[in-house]
């Protein structure tokens, strides 16, 4: 008897144990300012981007706690039924986007593609590596001539 | 068939043309007009029954299915896969269309091989490129002989069929030495050579060229009204006055065996 009251007690502590990993806020941009002035893109892709250049912005998202920038992505496009396609690396351990809103890398040249921020730091790293925290600020961008 | 007695120029401008337009210029209505008309050229020359079709059918649909799984494009979401990446109602009929595609020039390359036989390959390209037409010609003939020699085994030995593979393969070598003896002794690429041919054209055969490089010309020219993309939304099938004169000038192209047996 004292052994299934300590199972079902381990137990309860371990459901609350996952209610209490909480949800987080995080704002999400993504915008493609930078080809709608671009002469190399084809007409057809262009005309499904926005004028203004934001193709999604959701100012609170709440999401896992311990989610990677690459699952806030996947949500956000989910929720707001946008196209995104992405392949997984698995050298680097992470996702690589490949297009947003049918805006592929590539479409404005060789060196265009997408890139992101959090809270306007450009970082290097795979997007499935960071991890993100409470009111971070998430922006992915278009560039027509990318650095490294 | 009629056609397939006219001058083995004018066989190969008629080929050349209604296939090379069909797989170049994306456009259903032309992929559909050649389909049709492949569709009708095989069951008048090939004893063919649809069942023999039905072998590719497996082929077809894993192609259909494969595509959606590696293309994403689209702008049409129907369902989110597993691993997150969208399948989209683009892809899926651009899977269709290549499958269209390659169905259609499968028919047309059946009926191709029907209407050129050995003689009309060497006569055409025996001028060009001897050397070419000598091997293709010995290609063409060369399965066909192994097969029967295969059948001819099987049935005359009691022997498994690794044993007649091995058999074969022996044969195979010794008769292509026999075969370069007897070629060398006939003088083969030491003087420049003739084939005898009974080809020659008629004014019906002036005909038929001008009239299919009329109506290559005009499909040409109007290439860009009829394009046609599915990425990444599709195009609406134009059907402006210039591109059914594209589509009219096409017909006339894949018809023309038909309209030779009208005796047009």
């Amino acid at each position: 008897m004292k052994k299934w009251i300590f199972i079902i007690l381990s137990l309860l502590c371990v459901g609350c144990a996952k209610q209490e990993q909480g949800l987080i806020e995080v704002s999400i941009e993504i915008r493609c300012d930078e080809v709608l002035q671009n002469e190399k893109i084809d007409d057809k892709i262009l005309k499904i981007q926005p004028e203004d250049g934001v193709i999604l912005k959701i100012e609170n998202l709440l999401i896992n706690e311990k989610s990677t920038v690459f699952d806030v992505l996947k949500t956000a496009c989910a929720k707001e039924k946008i196209h995104m396609e992405f392949v997984n690396t698995p050298i680097y351990n992470s996702a690589y986007i490949e297009g947003i809103n049918n805006l592929y890398e590539f479409d404005a040249g060789n060196l265009s593609g997408w890139k992101y921020s959090v809270n306007g730091e450009i970082l290097s790293v795979g997007v499935s590596n960071i991890s993100v925290k409470d009111n971070d600020e998430i922006l992915f961008f278009y560039v027509c001539d990318g650095d490294f | 068939m009629n056609f397939f007695r006219y001058h083995p120029i004018s066989l190969l401008v008629f080929f050349t043309s209604s296939i090379s337009i069909f797989v170049l210029i994306t456009n259903p209505i032309i992929l559909s007009i050649g389909f049709v008309s492949g569709i009708f050229l095989l069951f008048k020359t090939n004893k063919i029954r649809i069942k023999n079709l039905m072998v590719f059918l497996v082929l077809f649909l894993c192609t259909v299915c494969i595509n959606p799984l590696f293309n994403h494009k689209g702008t049409t979401i129907l369902y989110y896969f597993r691993n997150g990446n969208p399948l989209t109602l683009e892809s899926i009929l651009y899977g269709l269309y290549f499958v269209g595609i390659f169905f259609t020039s499968i028919i047309w390359f059946m009926v191709l091989s029907k209407a050129f036989s050995n003689d009309k390959v060497l006569y055409i390209f025996g001028r060009i490129s001897p050397n070419l037409a000598l091997i293709l010609s010995m290609i063409v003939r060369f399965l066909p002989r192994f097969k029967e020699k295969i059948q001819e085994m099987k049935e005359n030995s009691n022997k498994n069929s690794i044993q007649v593979l091995s058999m074969m393969i022996t044969w195979s070598l010794e008769s292509s030495i026999i075969m370069s003896q007897s070629m060398s002794t006939r003088k083969f690429g030491e003087c420049t050579r003739t084939s005898f041919h009974l080809y020659k054209i008629k004014s019906n055969d002036y005909v038929i060229i001008s009239w299919i490089f009329v109506n290559f010309m005009l499909v040409l020219f109007n290439y860009y009204n009829l394009e046609f993309s599915f990425f990444p939304f599709m195009d609406r099938i134009s059907f402006d006055y210039k591109s059914l004169m594209c589509y009219f000038a096409y017909f006339n192209i894949v018809f023309v065996p038909f309209y030779c047996e009208l005796g047009v």
